[in-house]
C-alpha cells in the first residue's frame, strides 16, 4: 500500500520519474515551427530535386520523432510502449515500401 | 535540458503500465497501419487524374502549410495541458485543452475550405482515382481530428467546475496521446501528398 496525497490507496505505487519542463516543450514547439517553415521554403528550390526530396524526408522524420518522443512522452515512458508503437510504425513502413511493387496491369 | 521530479500515481498491473495507456498505444499502433494502407492507395493511383484536375492544379501549399502549423501548435498546447493537469494546475490545464480544441477546429475549417474549393474546381470523390484516394485519405484524417475535438470538448465539460487537475490527469494524457497521433499522421500526409508533389 502506498500513501499518496494523504489518502491510502491499495493497489497503487509511487513512481518517481524524470519529466521535461515547460521550457523543453516550448523549445520543441519552436523547432517544429522552424522545420515546417524550412520544408515550405525548400520545395521552391529549383535544380536540386534529389537534395530537396531527401531534405523533405529527413525533416518529416525529425518532426515525427520529436512529437512521438517528447510530446507523446515515449522518451520517458516504459520501453514496452515504445516497442508497441515501433512495431506498428515498421509495419506501416513495410506496407508503404510494398506499394512500389504493386502491379496494376 | 533541466528536469524535475514528479510523483505519479500508477495502478498496479503485470506490466507496470496503466492498462488504459497500454491499450491505447496498441490502438494507435493499429491506426498507423490503417493510415499506411490509405496512403498506399493514394500512392498506387498517383497520376491517375482522368478528366479531373491534377494535384498541381488544385493544391495551395501556403494555405496547407498554415493549417499544418496550426495543428503542430495545437500539439504544443495539448502537451502543456497534460503537463498542467499532472502538476495539479487545473485551470491552466483547462485553458490549454480549450486552446487545443480551438486550433483543432481551425484546422478543420481550413480543410473544409480546401475541400469546397477543390469541389468547385472539379475535383470530387468520383471525378478520378486521385479524387477518390485524396478525399478518402485526408477525409479520414479530418474525421479523426473531429473525434479528437469532441473528445477534448467532453474533457472540458467534465472539468467545467474544478478544472482538469491531477484526478483527471490520466484522462487528459490519453486524450493527448490521441491528439498527438493525429498530428504525426498529418506530418507524414503533408509531406507525401503536398510537399513532394510541389517538389517533383
Amino acid at each position: 500500500m502506498a500513501k499518496i496525497q494523504g489518502r491510502t490507496q491499495p493497489q497503487a505505487k509511487v513512481v518517481q520519474q524524470s519529466h521535461p519542463t515547460v521550457k523543453t516543450f516550448v523549445a520543441i514547439g519552436v523547432v517544429l515551427f522552424l522545420i515546417t517553415g524550412a520544408e515550405f521554403g525548400i520545395v521552391y528550390l529549383k535544380g536540386m530535386q534529389p537534395l530537396v526530396l531527401a531534405g523533405l524526408a529527413l525533416f518529416s522524420a525529425v518532426k515525427f520523432f520529436l512529437v512521438v518522443s517528447y510530446f507523446m512522452h515515449l522518451k520517458w515512458d516504459s520501453r514496452l510502449l515504445g516497442w508497441v508503437f515501433t512495431i506498428g510504425t515498421l509495419l506501416a513502413v513495410a506496407i508503404a515500401i510494398a506499394q512500389k511493387y504493386v502491379n496494376l496491369a | 535540458m533541466s528536469h524535475e521530479t514528479v510523483h505519479e500515481h500508477v495502478e498496479m498491473t503485470n506490466t507496470g503500465i496503466d492498462n488504459r495507456k497500454l491499450g491505447f498505444w496498441l490502438f494507435l499502433s493499429s491506426e498507423t497501419v490503417f493510415f499506411a494502407c490509405l496512403l498506399v492507395g493514394y500512392l498506387v493511383y498517383h497520376g491517375q487524374n482522368g478528366q479531373g484536375p491534377s494535384p498541381k492544379d488544385v493544391f495551395e501549399l501556403p494555405l496547407t502549410s498554415l493549417s499544418t502549423f496550426v495543428l503542430l501548435m495545437s500539439s504544443l498546447a495539448m502537451v502543456l495541458g497534460v503537463f498542467s493537469a499532472q502538476q495539479g494546475q487545473a485551470k491552466a490545464a483547462r485553458g490549454w485543452v480549450l486552446a487545443t480544441a480551438l486550433m483543432g477546429l481551425t484546422f478543420l475549417g481550413f480543410q473544409a475550405y480546401e475541400f469546397t474549393t477543390f469541389y468547385h474546381e472539379g475535383l470530387t470523390l468520383s471525378s478520378s482515382l486521385f479524387g477518390t484516394t485524396f478525399f478518402v485519405l485526408t477525409g479520414f484524417h479530418g474525421a479523426h481530428v473531429a473525434v479528437g475535438v469532441l473528445w477534448l470538448l467532453s474533457l472540458l465539460f467534465h472539468g467545467r467546475k474544478g478544472g482538469l487537475g491531477q484526478d483527471k490527469a490520466g484522462d487528459v494524457e490519453v486524450a493527448g496521446l490521441y491528439w498527438h497521433f493525429v498530428d504525426i499522421v498529418w506530418i507524414v500526409l503533408f509531406t507525401v501528398i503536398y510537399l513532394l508533389e510541389a517538389a517533383i
